[in-house]
């Protein structure tokens, strides 16, 4: 019995699917999106995964919601959502080397697309919960469009549970601030601007699916937002929450050398940390960098750069070879990159 | 005795060539589809189990994988959200496997698919999926000898539609 030669054009869509949910490393977008360049049966899939397993840059968020917009039968699969944005140059730091932010609003640009604009208003009206949020949120559409488009977002993603974001979210979008017991929120109260109330009611529910957070560029201040978190979950706000992990811009010298305060300098802040967590029987995962790192330097996200050995060697020395300066020797490296896990009570799990 | 509980330990096979194939028990229970016909069976029939989908050279080439894994711990049931971590790292031995022909590399992932060997359809995934990275769409499409089936105007509009994606 003669059989035709079996080629890739054999393979059920299923394997198709398999194939390219293989994709998950540091260049997985630029990867799927040349797979959807290849023929028309490819391209159906590869955007498919693009589109279902989101990364993407936070100036693309509007890009992103148009082309959801146009698969809506996938808004229900997306589990997990990454946005990396930058927080380079927009941070400034007091005196006491904290880190102090400074919020810029985003006005809508001129490129949109008139029926995108109608469509988000139409969201919008849909779910803001009361009229004065609306006119809020629609409001900031115009004048302060990424946490308007970012509200939209998660209201459109019924079964999102993780979160992968970068720190700079924390300053422009403090959403997880408003939800704290008021004695947190006066403690800590935040600039007017960063008040976007409508967003308060977008993550009342995604609050309860929330699983896994993940901040990139972490610094002292996100051990308050830290802090605020736990304490949202201990007051039931964040039910399925069970890890958080927090990729730190800075070594640990540099996050914690300058205070005067011995307990910050000996690292007791750790034991903060893990205090707070174990309370709020959260797991919790700290990486320190050897020299500053960030996403925008190291050309990913330090969890991707992380899962490939390789590039995540060559990254180090990158950022020490810019440490260092030019002649950079690799003997001079003093790696003091840490890593620490506790686990939901409070044991070490793991220390590198 | 032992010639008894050797002789239930094998099995016999008829591939779609009508090729007869004995192999060990525990071997050929990698795959799921036969596991659960032998269960089914409980030691009830002395005849060949018929694999109508698969021919001689694949099906051996696939026994040696699972002769190779017989020990692997069984695959566990847990849904694809949390292996998403897999990145596309193949062990040595597996890589040097799927050192084969596209021909063969895509019947071995058929086999497993129907046999359901999920390790070994995973291995093949990965395989391909190796084949792809950090291709251009042209040099994907020689590959793998696909044609080219969009208009310029096609290629723009998905680039287009792809623009949030860039840059990480």
């Amino acid at each position: 019995m003669q059989r035709a030669c079996t080629t890739i054009h054999d393979l059920p869509d299923e394997i198709y699917l398999q194939i390219f949910a293989q994709f998950t490393h540091l260049d997985r977008n630029r990867d799927l999106a040349n797979t959807s360049l290849v023929s028309k049966k490819w391209q159906a899939i590869a955007q498919e995964w693009l589109l279902k397993v989101p990364r993407f840059n936070l100036t693309n968020i509007d890009r992103y919601l148009w082309e959801l917009g146009h698969h809506q039968h996938l808004q229900p699969q997306i589990k997990t959502l990454e946005i990396w944005s930058y927080s380079d140059g927009r941070t400034s730091r007091d005196s006491n080397n904290r880190p102090r932010y400074k919020y810029t609003p985003t006005a809508k640009p001129a490129s949109w697309d008139k029926r995108f604009i109608s469509k988000c208003g139409e969201l919008i009206e849909h779910y803001a919960s009361n009229e004065n949020l609306c006119l809020e949120w629609l409001t900031d559409m115009h004048s302060d469009c990424v946490p308007a488009l970012f509200g939209i977002l998660l209201c459109t993603l019924p079964n999102l549970t993780e979160l992968k974001l970068g720190n700079a979210w924390l300053m422009d979008i403090p959403l997880f601030s408003m939800m704290l017991s008021p004695d947190a929120a006066l403690a800590r109260p935040h600039p007017k601007e960063w008040q976007h109330s409508y967003l308060r009611s977008v993550v009342c529910k995604l609050f309860p699916r929330l699983e896994v957070l993940r901040i990139s560029e972490a610094n002292m201040h996100t051990l308050d937002f830290l802090h605020n978190v736990c304490q949202a979950r201990i007051g039931g706000h964040l039910p399925a929450l069970r890890r958080i992990e927090m990729f730190w811009m800075e070594s640990v010298g540099v996050e914690f050398a300058p205070y005067e305060d011995e307990e910050l300098r000996d690292l007791s802040a750790l034991k903060e940390v893990q205090e707070i967590c174990t309370d709020a029987e959260v797991e919790v995962y700290l990486y320190f960098p050897p020299y500053k790192m960030s996403t925008w330097e190291i050309g990913g996200t330090p969890w991707q750069i992380k899962a490939e050995p390789i590039v995540f060697q060559a990254a180090l020395e990158r950022i020490a070879a810019k440490e260092l300066g030019f002649f950079w020797r690799k003997d001079e490296i003093q790696y003091e990159a840490l890593e620490v896990e506790f686990d939901k009570d409070g044991d070490l799990a793991m220390q590198n | 005795m032992a010639e008894a509980s050797s002789d239930k330990n094998m099995i016999d096979l008829t591939t779609s060539d009508n090729a007869p194939i004995k192999v060990e028990r525990k071997v050929v229970e990698r795959s799921i589809l036969i596991k659960n016909l032998l269960e089914d069976l409980a030691g009830e029939t002395t005849e060949a189990i018929p694999i109508p989908n698969v021919n001689e050279a694949v099906m051996k080439k696939v026994l040696e994988w699972c002769d190779h894994h017989k020990d692997d711990p069984p695959a566990t049931q847990d849904d694809d959200s949390d292996s998403r971590k897999k990145s596309t790292d193949i062990d040595e031995w597996d890589q040097k496997f799927m050192q084969v022909d596209q021909e063969m590399l895509f019947e071995i992932i058929l086999a497993a698919n129907y046999l359901d060997i999920k390790a070994l359809l995973d291995v093949g995934c990965k395989t391909v999926a190796n084949m792809i990275k950090g291709k251009s769409p042209d040099e994907i499409r020689k590959t793998f000898n696909i044609q080219n089936d969009f208009t310029p105007e096609e290629e723009e509009q998905i680039r287009r539609e792809n623009e949030w994606a860039e840059d990480r």
